[in-house]
């Protein structure tokens, strides 16, 4: 049944009705085209906060190896203060998950498609194992658990891509398809070269990576509401 | 008309009656509320520069649709303290929630 004859039933039907279908829908895909901005600003944040805290790892051995050596202490640290930050980015994703599940809930009820929240619950459920999977190789293993991390990262990858296609209905804007690309150039190149050369510990992958990251964030936050206007306009 | 076509009126016709009632109240009078409403449900909270940027409306105008909006116990007004200085925020209340919760289940039966 088309909108027009909807609009006239309600009409018909409701004299007093309050509600015009056709203004209603629109309201509500008006609302989900916002999200795209949201959910875009929301993701630039989080690349930066990556951004800084990939750069504070990458620095930290350095500034904690002349004070503590290799001693276990170093580990512990080490693992401890990793521990902390990857908690504090674990926490905004799941942020921008309980958005988006909210988001992807109503695009299915306007689509009359049963709800993915289940598949979102999942997924964050699958962030939280990678987490404490990250910790568990940090205590356990020490300096052999990088190879071990390399693959998990891979595996994370991978969870945020699809993520980021089913935010954004498969339309995943530039920078977060550069981001998700070049984490995952970084994670396969430790991996690789974490079992070539066990000895290498290759930090300019991941220094590349902050900078890419920082240039998405700064691309996301500039480009997003940019869109949203010209979609307006 | 066929028969189908008729049970497919008759269906619509109950949506539209359910949803007429959901929004028999004057706060929800007006698409612009109503999308207020519903990006504040996605969102929980929204910072008022967003809902300018969201509506495209005024300031004061914005304001007022936020009045109604808080007077009827929809959204809450909050200030916040930044960086830059304090900001306002709308969040959306548990009364709000509910309305927007029924929204979603009826929206999706009213087909293009």
């Amino acid at each position: 049944m088309d909108l027009a004859r909807v609009k006239k039933l309600a009409c018909d039907n409701l004299q007093n009705a309050p509600v015009d279908p056709v203004e209603l829908r629109n309201a509500a895909k008006r609302a989900l085209l916002f999200q795209r901005y949201i959910l875009r600003r929301a993701f630039g944040i989080l690349y930066a906060i990556s951004a800084f805290a990939l750069a504070i790892e990458i620095i930290l051995p350095f500034a904690l190896q002349p004070f503590l050596g290799t001693s276990s202490w170093f580990w512990f640290i080490y693992a401890a203060a990793v521990s902390i930050i990857g908690i504090m980015i674990a926490a905004i994703p799941i942020l921008i998950l309980d958005k988006a599940t909210r988001t992807i809930a109503l695009r299915n009820a306007m689509n009359s498609q049963e709800s993915s929240r289940r598949n979102q619950w999942i997924l964050t459920a699958l962030y939280a194992v990678f987490y404490v999977l990250v910790a568990a190789c940090f205590v356990i293993f020490t300096s052999e658990s990088f190879t071990i991390i390399y693959g998990l990262l891979i595996g994370l990858d991978a969870l945020v891509i699809i993520q980021l296609m089913s935010m954004f209905s498969n339309d995943i804007p530039i920078e977060g398809k550069i981001a998700a690309l070049a984490f995952g150039a970084s994670a396969v190149t430790s991996f690789v070269l974490s079992i070539l050369v066990p000895t290498l510990s290759l930090a300019a992958p991941w220094i590349i990576l902050c900078f890419v990251w920082l240039f998405c964030a700064l691309y996301a936050l500039k480009k997003a509401p940019e869109e949203w206007v010209e979609w307006t306009d | 008309m066929s028969e189908k076509e008729l049970r497919l009126q008759s269906s619509n016709s109950e949506v539209l009656k359910a949803l007429g009632e959901q929004f028999n109240d004057p706060a929800l009078k007006s698409s612009t509320r109503i999308l207020i409403l519903i990006s504040l449900a996605l969102n929980k909270k929204l910072r008022f520069v967003d809902l300018l940027l969201l509506t495209g409306l005024g300031k004061g105008s914005l304001s007022n649709h936020v009045d109604k909006l808080e007077a009827a116990g929809y959204v809450e007004r909050r200030f916040l303290m930044t960086f830059r200085g304090p900001r306002v925020v709308v969040e959306v209340t548990q009364k709000g929630m509910a309305v927007y919760a029924n929204f979603v289940k009826l929206v999706g039966q009213i087909r293009e």
